[in-house]
Formats: structure tokens, sequence, C-alpha cells
């Protein structure tokens, strides 16, 4: 097997157990699971009264939201922290000793993130009862649309000294992830949150709710997601090179 | 022997502030290379230079016969590391550490049951590092450095913070590692250690290179001035390695009430002090 790819592999496994193990990145996960079913009890209890397009925006609201939170509170929080404690331990030193490039640590981290973001999409789908058939959609939407905010967050974990700087830095990254959700209540906005790192998936679940996925439309949103993702991926390989020297 | 590592005029500065002055040293293939010298000194700083952590200011640095700069990663693959900065991960076991930095360095890892038994580990390889003390993460963290089975090993202050036990289990190991063939570039400000485990040592202060030979030539380049003789009457009779010294010499041996006659060298320690002037 190729040195890049066993690389890869291993780190692979050992992301993913990691995950598994621990205990904050579990609750991590579940956040965007419990916000997405307490707002679906409490906001949508009334909707059903106001009929059935009343019923259908509603839908569309808390699936766009389900993938917000979903996309932002796994990155900003399980992602960002899990490569700021390689740092802070100094495993990601060794692992830099034993050759292991930027883009071994990006594929494995990005990787681990992606499943994670997928599971918590389904479960958050479920939850809120929509059809089966458009599950599929909706993870495609989920996963691709959450690479950018999944760079960034690696390339904040990096950047941050330790464990508790990440915790500062993934405040803004929340913030910013889920601000497309404020685009139906304030004007305008809408034009500059499809450029946001989660802007694209937003605007791309909303087209796809519309049946528009295949249309000029989805250009704009598709190539924000590609600038955010060669942008935070050129920044981690300049980063993760900085790190590896102490001059 | 071949040479393995070289270092020849390397310079290095931190903010204005000179760390390693014209460092020349070099290393053989299958040689123990002691690197020694007070907290501070250099010793941790000419590591990270050979093994890519920094880059030098000016010099030149050949490593398995090449400069540095045109080091390949296939030749860091026949390295190992132990430094301050290698670290397992907590939350897996010291046989699942091991096994996975196997597979980063694409062996089978069919070694690790042997490398747990020698380093007195196998008990504890389910343990989570998180659990271990300090001495079993230090010893897990040498396996790790060893799991691929490195031309050479860079081991920084290997026995820090070990128990005499544990420190004896590693000296045990190394010396197996240099029956193998395997080039050892170890620093530590331990005296004894470098006298029992290094061919070669090189003496480091302030960033110079103050003195680079074998322990024992070492000692006796800075043999005192001096010869003890112990007499049958109990007295000690302490004389000069010159011609009025042989002749007192000769007088105990042919009065017969000569003991023994021991000529003065010190140890490594002193011998740092000679040199510097500093404590450890």
């Amino acid at each position: 097997m190729d040195a890049a790819l066993r690389k890869t592999v291993a780190l692979l496994g050992k992301d993913a157990r990691d995950m598994v193990r621990n205990p904050t990145m579990l609750v991590c996960c579940l956040l965007p699971l419990a916000f997405i079913v307490l707002f679906d009890k409490t906001m949508g209890a009334n909707v059903d009264a106001n009929g059935e397009a009343a019923q259908s925006a509603f839908d569309a609201m808390m699936l766009s939201y389900a993938l917000l939170f979903t996309s932002t509170m796994v990155s900003s929080m399980a992602t960002t922290t899990a490569i700021a404690e390689e740092r802070e331990k100094s495993t990601l030193r060794t692992l830099m000793l034993a050759n292991v490039g930027a883009g071994q640590i990006l594929l494995s981290r990005g990787i681990v993130a992606l499943a994670v973001i997928a599971i918590v999409d389904a479960a958050c789908y479920l939850a809120l009862g929509q059809p089966a058939e458009g599950l599929a959609a909706f993870l495609a939407i989920g996963m691709a649309g959450s690479v950018p905010i999944v760079l960034v967050s690696l390339l904040m974990g990096l950047a941050a000294r330790d464990q508790m700087s990440a915790g500062l830095l993934s405040m803004p990254i929340l913030l910013v992830g889920i601000a497309p959700m404020l685009s139906p209540y304030l004007d305008g906005f809408s034009e500059i949150a499809v450029y946001l790192p989660t802007g694209g998936m937003n605007e791309l679940g909303a087209l796809l709710a519309k049946g528009a996925l295949l249309t000029p439309d989805a250009l704009p949103p598709v190539l924000g997601m590609l600038a955010w993702i060669v942008a935070a991926g050129a920044a981690f390989a300049l980063v993760y090179r900085r790190l590896s020297r102490d001059n | 022997m071949s040479t393995l590592l070289s270092t020849e005029d390397v310079c290095l500065s931190f903010k204005g502030k000179r760390v390693l002055d014209h460092l020349s040293f070099s290393v053989a293939r299958g040689e123990c290379f002691g690197f020694l010298g007070p907290s501070g000194a250099g010793k941790t700083t000419t590591i990270k230079l050979l093994t890519r952590q920094l880059t030098k200011d000016s010099g030149r640095i050949s490593l398995f016969g090449r400069p540095i700069e045109h080091a390949t990663n296939a030749d860091y693959e026949r390295i190992g590391i132990l430094s301050d900065t290698s670290a397992l991960y907590e939350r897996m076991s010291i046989e699942d550490n091991l096994r996975f930095y196997a597979k980063i360095r694409g062996v089978t890892g069919n070694n690790i049951p042997t490398l747990l038994e020698r380093m007195g580990l196998a008990n504890d390889r389910k343990t989570l590092v998180k659990n271990c003390s300090k001495g079993m993460r230090q010893r897990a963290a040498l396996l790790a450095a060893l799991v691929h089975g490195p031309e050479l090993l860079f081991l920084d202050e290997p026995t820090s913070g070990l128990d005499p036990a544990a420190r004896a289990e590693v000296h045990k190991m190394l010396r197996e590692l240099k029956g193998a063939g395997v080039t050892v570039f170890l620093t530590t400000h331990d005296m004894a250690e470098a006298e029992e485990l290094c061919d070669r040592v090189g003496i480091l202060n302030e960033g110079s290179l103050a003195a680079c030979d074998a322990p024992d030539a070492l000692r006796l380049r800075f043999a005192r001035n001096e010869v003890i003789v112990r007499l049958a009457d109990g007295r000690i009779l302490r004389t000069t390695k010159d011609e009025s010294g042989a002749k007192e010499v000769a007088q105990a041996l042919a009065s017969g009430a000569c003991l023994s006659i021991h000529s003065v060298e010190p140890d490594l320690e002193e011998v740092f002090l000679e040199l510097t002037g500093r404590e450890f």
C-alpha cells in the first residue's frame, strides 16, 4: 500500500476510535439532535393548526436548522478540540516526526467529522419525522456542504495552542456557522450568508427543497464552498508546516 | 566504520542569542554517541536540528551520507526518535499505541510482544496510557520509537524520571540495540549512564563542543598529575607523575612497603567541571 494511504488509514482508525471513546466528543455530537428535538417540540406545537403550507415551511426550516446545527456544532466543538488536543499533548509533533503529512491528518480528521455529521444529520432527519426517501439527498447535502466548516474548524484547532484556546476559537466558528439561520429575518443578509462557510450548504438545502438543485442557481453557493475549501486547505498546510519547525 | 551523521560548523541563534556555536562532530554507523551537558547547553536543540524540527543558521549537517537539506522522507523512516515531545495517545492502551505507530511506519508490529516483554511492560500492555506512571510512559514511548526497527535512534534523556529498575531495563535494551548494529545518539546529563553505554561522548557547553572522545580517553586526558601509593603501615603517599615522583614510588617498591599504586583519573563529571567550570 502507498505510504500516504497507509498512514491515512491508520490515522482514520485511531481518530474514529477516539471519537467514540471520548465522552466530551460524544456529548458535542449529541447537542444538535437535542436542539432539533427541543425546537421541534416547542416551535412546532402550533404549526399543524395553520395548514399544510405552514407545516411544509416549518419542516424546511427545521431541516435547514438541522444541517446548520449539526455541521457547525460537530465541527466547531468536537473537531476543533480534537486536533487542538493533539497539539497540546504533543502527539501531533510525534506524528510529524513519523513523516505524517498535513494532507493525511486533514483527510483522516475530515472523514471522521463528516461521518459523525452524517450520523447526526440522519438522526435529526428521522427525529423530525421526515419521509425516508428524502434522507439520501439530505445526507448528501449535509456532508458535502459541511466540508468548508470542517476544514475551517480543523485549521482553527491546529492554530490553537491548547484545548482551552480551541474552546475560545470555536465560539466565532459556531456563530458564523449558524448565522445563515438569520437570513429570513435580516434584509439582504441572505446575499452575504451564501458565502459563509455553511451558507452554501444552507442555500443548496433550500434549492433541494424547491427541486431546483440542478439549476444555475446552485453555482454561487458551490463556488463559495469551493473557495472556502481551497483557502482553508492551503492555510492548514501552511500552519502545519510552520508547526513542524521550532525556529 | 562509515559516518552516519555529522555536523560541521553548525550555528544557530534564537532571538539574537547564539545557542549552537560552530558545532562539529560525527557519529559512526553502529556507534553509541553520548551528548552530554547541563540543562540549556543545547542538547535537545541539536537533536531538533538533526531531526528537521529546527533549521540551522549556517554550517553543514549530513545524514546517511547526504546533506540534511536533501534527506528524504525515506531517510527519516530509518530514524527513531524519543524526545521531550514524544507522546502517546492517552485513551489508547500501550499496545494499541505501539500497533498504531507500527501501522504509521508501515511495519507489521510482530515484534511488539517481544518489545513489551523486554521492557517489562508485557503485563501492562492493555493499560490505558492515561493510567500509566511516568516511567511506564517513558518506556512505552521508547518502544514506539523502536517499533519500526530504526537504523539510527535519537534518544533525548531516555532514562529521565525512571526508577533504578526501569533504568536498568532501558540500559539493557540499549546495549542489545547497539549489539544489533543500531546507531544511537543519546543525550543525557547522567554521567554514569554515558560512561556505561557510550562509545564516545561529546561534552557540550553553552552551545560549543568542549570535548569529544571515548570516555576512557577523556578521563586519561584529564587525569591529574598525581599518583597515590598505599603503604603497608597505612600511610598514603601522594606524589607526582614526574622524575621525583618516580623516585618516591621506586623507593616504596624497593622497601617492600607498597600495597598499591593508583593513578588519579577523573570521572566524566569531573572532566566536565574541568572543561567548563560548571556543575550539573
